[in-house]
């Protein structure tokens, strides 16, 4: 097969992403161009954060194996380490013995971060409708983009990945580690009657 | 396989005598009934028995029979809880049940001088029904976590848990 993309001579290979990249640093003279080239460096180099606690941790594995493949969209390294990353994939039932663990590994991530809540079970408990589980991990971190299903498919986490790279792409304040979006967080659990489990917040166990 | 149970049963009654309240098979095998009192004496004398040795505790766990009667139609044991040792003779391969009434507050004695697998059952049975066992060397929460309120296997518990901001009241 020896098949070129359209548009370009024989044997050059065109990297999107890096034509934007050269386009936004041929222009960095103008205002709001620091923040564009920033975004893009951060939305193609997302290190996932892995928290599997069930099986939606499996599909996680299929993502980063070949057939779908994240590290395509930058997201290359798979760290175990919170202070390595800075995309967290929930991915699996938090019990509510395990969610001052996950406050506590978020707290550790470095900012700027950012948080997919992976099927069901992390977006509000799922089936499991009972004592033990904590119903949404919204309760405790802010969450940027909810994906469902259960599990749901990798292509649907790479798609919530890319939606997700769309809206670092828009971000303004890139120094002020959002700080407004925690905000906007703790505003949209007071509309629902809800608060933050304060107690969980500061690193101390509360029931939940 | 129960034959052998059954003549253990057997040696146990002429054992222990009035203690041992009951024999029965059901589905699950052969069944030893005794008072809460006399669980260390059944046990301790199935694991020394001399043709069929209980050696191993392949489960310890508990039944609430609160709402039994109105849930069932079934009539409604007496105490609140029921204990029930599940013993299994390796060199017989075979088991045995014995079941014990407990009442609501009541004090169990801790089979763990025993049976080293009674540890960990003794505290699933204290964190999901609160029952206490009396000589247990370290009787605490072991699935939920340790300021968890309740004990979620009893029928009086809610089933949704506790928080209204997370189980809204139907």
């Amino acid at each position: 097969m020896n098949q070129t993309p359209p548009g370009n001579p024989a044997g050059q290979v065109s990297i999107a992403s890096l034509d934007e990249a050269v386009a936004l640093a041929k222009n960095l003279k103008e205002p709001g161009s620091i923040e564009q080239f920033v975004n893009w460096a951060r939305k193609h180099s997302l290190w996932p954060m892995p928290f599997g606690t069930a099986c939606c941790a499996i599909e996680f594995m299929g993502m980063v194996s070949s057939t779908v493949d994240i590290s395509r969209f930058g997201a290359e390294f798979v760290r175990f380490s919170p202070r390595q990353c800075d995309l967290m994939i929930v991915a699996g039932t938090i019990v509510s013995k395990m969610a001052p663990v996950l406050r506590k590994i978020y707290d550790q991530m470095a900012e700027p971060k950012w948080v997919i809540s992976m099927g069901s079970c992390s977006n509000t408990g799922g089936m499991f409708n009972t004592y033990s589980v904590l119903q949404g991990i919204d309760r405790i971190i802010p969450v940027d983009y909810y994906v469902p299903g259960c599990p749901p498919r990798p292509e649907a986490v790479v798609y919530a990945m890319l939606e997700l790279q769309k809206q670092i792409a828009k971000e303004t304040d890139i120094m002020k580690s959002r700080e407004h979006f925690r905000e906007a967080w703790v505003r949209g659990l007071k509309a629902r009657g809800q608060t933050p489990k304060s107690q969980i917040l500061h690193g101390k166990r509360e029931s939940l | 396989m129960s034959e052998l149970a059954q003549k253990a049963a057997g040696r146990l009654k002429s054992a222990l005598g009035k203690k041992v309240l009951e024999i029965l098979e059901d589905e699950r095998g052969v069944v030893v009934r005794v008072g809460a009192a006399d669980i260390l004496a059944a046990l301790s004398t199935l694991k020394a028995d001399g043709e069929t040795p209980f050696d191993m505790l392949s489960s310890a766990t508990a039944i609430d029979w609160l709402h039994w009667q109105e849930e069932t139609g079934l009539p409604q044991p007496k105490a609140r809880f029921s204990l029930i040792y599940n013993l299994y003779s390796i060199s017989g391969q075979t088991r045995i049940f014995v079941e014990a009434a407990l009442g609501d507050g009541q004090t169990a004695p801790s089979a763990v001088e025993l049976y080293a697998s009674a540890n960990w059952a003794e505290r699933e049975m204290f964190d999901m029904f609160g029952i206490k066992f009396s000589g247990h060397p370290d009787l605490r929460r072991i699935y939920l976590a340790d300021d968890f309120e309740g004990h979620p296997l009893r029928k009086d518990f809610p089933r949704h848990g506790r928080d209204p901001q997370d189980f809204p009241q139907e």
